[in-house]
């Protein structure tokens, strides 16, 4: 939710800058110190990236979330074993 | 050398139990010998419980003299992956961080084991709390007995270890994104991820609430059909373990495939395997048709991001669950242990609800796969064991020149199974050509609760080849 506000580097696609980051970072209960934070700025904008293609994904409306297995729903063990 | 005793599966040290052939005292001394001579080199014990083991093998050889024969598993030795809690032993995680633990309570699995018969023999090294880097997690990297300078995949590194080496014939694995499957196909045994709810997870340490499975790893589908017989059911202590019947999974192995359905998808599971890894499984494939199996072609639209999806659900929940020891013991932990719990804080919130959904999708795909065919075959992963990384290497996720979309080559193949909870069962199908030699694997898929399947289809495969009969150059 904070850093997909943040993507106010010269480019976007690149994921969140030092600016971005240090002022997410500042809303946190716990910040990180500062070396850390700029330790993981590259793993936070890999991350950011890797997850492009699903955060694109046009998914429709009607779609919500599974948070655990459909095998917990009724009539899910009749599976034919 | 491996001793000709410890090349025995399960099944076969269980018969000589019963023919009064063997002893398990025997047995568990012959195991516990192996491991003395060859751990050294392996790493993949993080405890060896020598005095519990011949304490729990000779009061299994009286209760066998006296007729009270348990079933498969009485008198065998197993040693699971080091995040199951044992009560009185230690249980490590893997982790610096946790070191020192010794819980006062038993995990379900080892509980039903112990209550089987089966005897401990130690806990098996993990990546730190199955997320590690291996070689900089809390107790080294585990190796591969193939090649011993390659790694032998993670989480479960020490059990796929432990296995190929034939340092013990059953193990229990964890599986969160492909921790069961991907040490299986490293190092040529089967492990199996059940379906969601399956397999109890009490006692087992969290990496991610929804993600999580627990399962058998072994070198046949027939000891992992005991096992699984074993430890299935639901459970008072796992809200989460399914109140669904347990079949007798040994009686289900027919060796038969006549009229099996195999699902052979168009896309999204072969893409970027090695060239030698599609023939390994498209011969398999072959194998089983030619014995009057039948392929239909099917499709899984959004399988390549499985691996994406599944990272973020799996990263955000557990950084979550560390949260209080990233605040309080950080340098205790496994540097990318740290960075990726790091880094998750910062995920967007709206990142891990999109991947729930996806989720919601992805099950749907693979419903419908199984309204037409009985199980999907492919890859379980795109390349055979790499070499250990370099101990700078293992710091961080990301490396010079890194390409982040090339991330996608995370472990989509299986990660669509803890995405989805739908179960699969992984074996060996081959071996490289290329030196050094090391094993090739396939994935099968199938419909909830139907391991019983899965391990039909494994057992079928295993009667026709003998890939799973040859042996590490230890």
């Amino acid at each position: 939710m904070i850093l997909a506000g943040c993507e106010t580097g010269p480019d976007p696609g690149a994921g969140p800058t030092v600016t971005a980051l240090g002022y997410a970072n500042s809303l946190l209960d716990q910040p990180l110190p500062a070396d850390r934070l700029s330790t993981i700025l590259p793993a936070v904008r890999m991350n950011h990236a890797f997850f492009r293609a699903v955060r694109e994904l046009e998914i429709p409306d009607l779609v919500e979330p599974a948070v655990t297995f459909v095998a917990r729903r009724p009539g899910a063990a009749d599976s034919g074993e | 050398m491996i001793p000709e005793l410890c090349r025995l599966s399960g099944r076969a040290l269980s018969e000589r139990i019963r023919s009064r052939e063997l002893s398990p005292v025997e047995i568990v001394d012959a195991h516990l010998a192996h491991i003395e001579a060859v751990d050294p080199t392996l790493n993949s014990f993080i405890t060896v419980t020598a005095d519990h083991a011949r304490e729990r093998a000779r009061s299994a050889e009286a209760e066998i003299a006296a007729g009270d024969w348990r079933g498969p598993l009485h008198g065998i030795p197993y040693a699971p992956k080091d995040i199951l809690a044992t009560g009185g032993i230690l249980t490590t995680n893997g982790s610096k961080a946790t070191a020192d633990w010794v819980p006062d309570y038993e995990s379900t699995i080892t509980a039903r084991l112990n209550e089987a018969g089966a005897i401990l023999v130690g806990k098996l090294n993990l990546l730190e709390f199955a997320m590690g880097s291996g070689v900089l997690s809390g107790f080294g990297p585990a190796r591969n007995p193939w090649a011993t300078d390659y790694t032998p995949s993670g989480s479960s590194s020490g059990s796929g270890a432990a296995l190929a080496a034939r340092l013990v014939p059953l193990s229990i694995g964890t599986d969160t994104g492909g921790s069961i499957r991907g040490p299986a196909a490293a190092c040529g045994i089967v492990g199996l991820k059940q379906t969601y709810g399956r397999i109890s997870r009490f006692g087992v340490t969290t990496l991610s609430w929804t993600l999580d499975h627990a399962g058998p790893m072994t070198r046949t589908a027939w000891d992992a059909a005991a096992m699984l017989g074993a430890i299935a059911g639901p459970d008072p202590r796992d809200p989460t373990a399914a109140d669904v019947a347990v079949p007798d999974y040994v009686a289900g192995l027919i060796p038969e495939v006549s009229g099996l359905r195999i699902g052979v998808p168009v896309s999204g599971f072969f893409e970027g395997a090695t060239e030698e890894m599609q023939q390994a499984v498209h011969a398999a494939i072959s194998l089983l048709t030619a014995d009057g199996a039948e392929t239909r072609e099917v499709e899984v639209p959004h399988a390549h991001l499985a691996g994406g999806a599944g990272w973020i659900v799996a990263m955000a929940e557990a950084t979550t669950f560390h949260e209080k020891r990233l605040a309080e013991q950080p340098e205790d932990l496994d540097p990318l242990v740290r960075e990726r719990l790091e880094v998750a804080r910062f995920y967007p919130a709206t990142d891990y609800i999109k991947a729930l959904r996806l989720r919601t999708i992805l099950q749907e795909e693979m419903a419908e796969v199984f309204r037409q065919c009985d199980v999907m075959i492919v890859p379980s992963s795109l390349s055979p064991a790499d070499p250990l990384r370099s101990e700078t290497a293992a710091r961080s996720d990301v490396r010079a020149g890194t390409d982040p979309d090339a991330l996608d080559s995370r472990p989509g193949n299986t990660f669509i199974g803890n995405m989805t909870g739908y179960p699969g069962l992984t074996m060996g199908c081959g071996f490289t050509s290329e030196a050094p030699k090391r094993p090739l694997a396939l994935q099968i898929y199938g419909p909830p609760f139907s391991e019983g399947r899965l391990l039909q289809v494994a057992h079928a495969y295993q009667q026709r080849t003998a890939w799973h009969e040859e042996l590490p150059p230890i």
